[in-house]
């Protein structure tokens, strides 16, 4: 399992400082502007209560009050409750994407399957990999705000960035363990990234639906969005354990379907190939055709 | 009898690899439609056949990679789902389409198998007798050098089976003849290969016994001197005036060319009848051949 997980990891090893340097960049652009928007601060409160609660829903800013009057307010509305999570959401589609359809697609699966090693070991050595990877991306995109911050005289506090952490970690393997369950079933990686983006986009329209009528407010549960609590985690150094339950349970879960399916399926010859042989068939049936009518045409000669 | 002819003896009474009515079906479409085979140490195995007729998928049932609609796969008297990981341990895989990691160097390929297999002894040679250039980038070789690539691959642990699906594609001939002498080479010292080929020349030349797989059925699974001795001739006959092509309608015989005044012949039993027919007409000239091993391939594929 060991040398598929560090196969895994060097194979992305450039996503993934791409992705870490991505994360670092959008604190560099928004951390130095804090400052000019910590003044306008209470200008901003007063124009943004006059905002609709599920358009301030779907940016994360559960507390107006809070959004703008500290540094943990302003990323948890501008950076770590929007576009934080999209990122950790690419990082984990293209690695779960790429594990198991993504190499069933370009033929390199059979290259891991000939070897004596089981499917297990191959899904799980594939799977820590990209753990790995977000575990890492998470915990230097939201510890890299520390430095920054100090870097630019903009005061923090620590506290909330560990609670952010955990919190990122738990909402990344979920969608990961998901990710993975959709690449389990799927022939391409196309299909598998689809069908995780699908759900995952179903899950951000529920969260909204939610908060636009009260009649449909139940259906934020069925939304990972809902559970992760950016602000929360930030701000109040809380994360809700019905949150903690959702994440693990859906990744104890989906891992366990990925996991299994990965194990019993097919894995098919890549389409190319599936091509060429469909060719060869037409051709062969092409001649078959041909040489009957060529022997039809030669008795009738004689 | 010499001492290495008695191993040899031996090792081939012990059945290696054993398909018992196997079958894979896609929906309605029978890619393998109940087939049995054997194959015993020390042999060569050539699984013949065009394309589309049910050799990979069988070769993929064999190595798990699908899981077949019926039957029963063993190899090494291990089941070939169950006991997967300990089979593939002993086998060498080369892919009929070989995929490999485009942005890997061949060295990180050799590197990565010999983290699961051990350190092979014979790699440095594969790379020189092959001639191949382990620092290049696998997106930057050619179809031949992935080809390479690929069966270096599959020699490297020197395993006890071998499973090669078109073995030769795309290599030229020199290189052919390497992998030739290594496939030998392995059955000499007891390896079993089971390998699929379109190419009867190279069947000819290293199978000791072949199956012949025809829209998913063994049609035919004799050894390579068996199948020659099939009672087949090609007679070539040049005649002085015109033929009547009635006189050839005979039971067994096929009209295989005709142009003015020549005739090819395929006859597939007793030749007295048609030489008899030949006393009707003044012969120009007169050719009669056993029939190559392709001939024979194409007669059990007209069936």
């Amino acid at each position: 399992m060991f040398p598929i997980f560090l196969r895994t990891i060097k194979n992305k090893r450039t996503a993934i400082i791409a992705y870490i340097v991505s994360g670092i960049a959008f604190l560099l652009m928004y951390i130095p502007i804090y400052p000019s928007f910590a003044s306008s601060g209470k200008q901003l409160v007063e124009i943004m209560k006059n905002y609709p609660q599920g358009f301030l829903k779907a940016f994360g800013i559960e507390d107006i009050a809070q959004a703008f009057l500290s540094l943990e307010g302003y990323l948890s509305t501008e950076h770590f409750g929007f576009v934080w999570p999209l990122v950790l959401i690419f990082l984990a589609l293209s690695f779960a994407g790429n594990s198991i359809a993504g190499e069933i697609e370009k033929g390199t699966m059979e290259v891991v399957l000939s070897q004596p090693i089981s499917r297990l070991k191959i899904y799980f050595g594939k799977y820590l990999g990209g753990l790995g990877a977000i575990v890492l991306f998470v915990t230097t995109s939201i510890f890299a705000s520390i430095p920054i911050a100090a870097i630019f005289n903009v005061h923090y506090v620590a506290k909330g960035y560990i609670y952010m952490t955990i919190l990122g970690v738990l909402f990344g393997i979920a969608i990961y363990g998901l990710a993975m369950l959709c690449s389990s079933f799927a022939s391409d990686k196309g299909k598998a990234n689809f069908m995780t983006g699908g759900v995952l986009i179903a899950m951000y329209v529920l969260n909204i639906l939610s908060g636009l009528k009260s009649n449909l407010d139940d259906l934020k549960y069925l939304s990972f969005f809902h559970y992760f609590n950016a602000s929360g985690a930030l701000l109040n150094y809380k994360i809700d354990s019905i949150a903690i339950l959702v994440f693990v349970l859906t990744t104890i879960i989906a891992t366990t379907l990925g996991c299994s399916q990965s194990s019993l399926r097919t894995i098919r010859q890549p389409p190319e190939s599936a091509a060429i042989l469909f060719q060869a068939e037409e051709i062969a049936s092409f001649h078959s055709q041909r040489r009957e009518s060529c022997e039809q045409v030669t008795l009738k000669c004689f | 009898m010499t001492l290495l002819e008695f191993d040899l003896n031996i090792n081939r009474m012990t059945q290696v690899l054993s398909v018992q009515n196997l079958g894979k079906y896609y929906g309605e479409t029978k890619a393998v439609d109940g087939i049995n085979l054997s194959v015993e140490k020390g042999e060569i195995f050539g699984f013949l056949g065009p394309n589309g007729a049910g050799k990979t998928t069988t070769i993929r049932c064999i190595m798990d990679f699908i899981r077949p609609s019926f039957g029963k796969i063993a190899a090494f008297n291990l089941d070939s789902h169950l006991d997967s990981v300990q089979i593939k341990a002993k086998t060498g895989y080369l892919s009929g389409d070989v995929r490999i990691y485009e942005n890997w160097t061949g060295q990180e390929h050799f590197r990565f198998i010999e983290s699961m297999r051990g350190k092979s002894k014979i790699l440095s040679k594969l790379i020189k007798d092959f001639d191949f250039d382990p620092k290049v980038k696998a997106k930057k070789l050619s179809s031949g050098g992935k080809q390479k690539l690929g069966i270096i691959m599959a020699f490297l642990s020197e395993p006890e089976m071998l499973i090669l699906d078109e073995p030769t594609t795309a290599l030229d001939p020199l290189l052919q003849n390497t992998v030739y002498d290594y496939i030998l080479n392995f059955a000499r010292e007891g390896s079993t290969v089971f390998m699929s080929s379109h190419n009867l020349h190279e069947v000819q030349k290293i199978c000791s016994r072949v199956g012949i797989i025809k829209q998913g059925k063994i049609i035919a699974e004799e050894s390579v001197e068996e199948l020659r001795s099939k009672k087949i001739h090609v007679v070539k006959a040049t005649f002085d005036s015109k033929v009547s092509m009635a006189d050839f309608d005979l039971s067994g015989v096929e009209v295989f060319k005709e142009s003015a005044g020549s005739l090819t012949l395929r006859i597939k039993g007793d030749i007295n009848p048609v030489i008899s027919k030949m006393h009707n007409y003044k012969l120009k000239d007169l050719e009669v051949s056993h029939a190559s091993l392709e001939d024979i391939f194409m007669a059990y594929y007209e069936r």
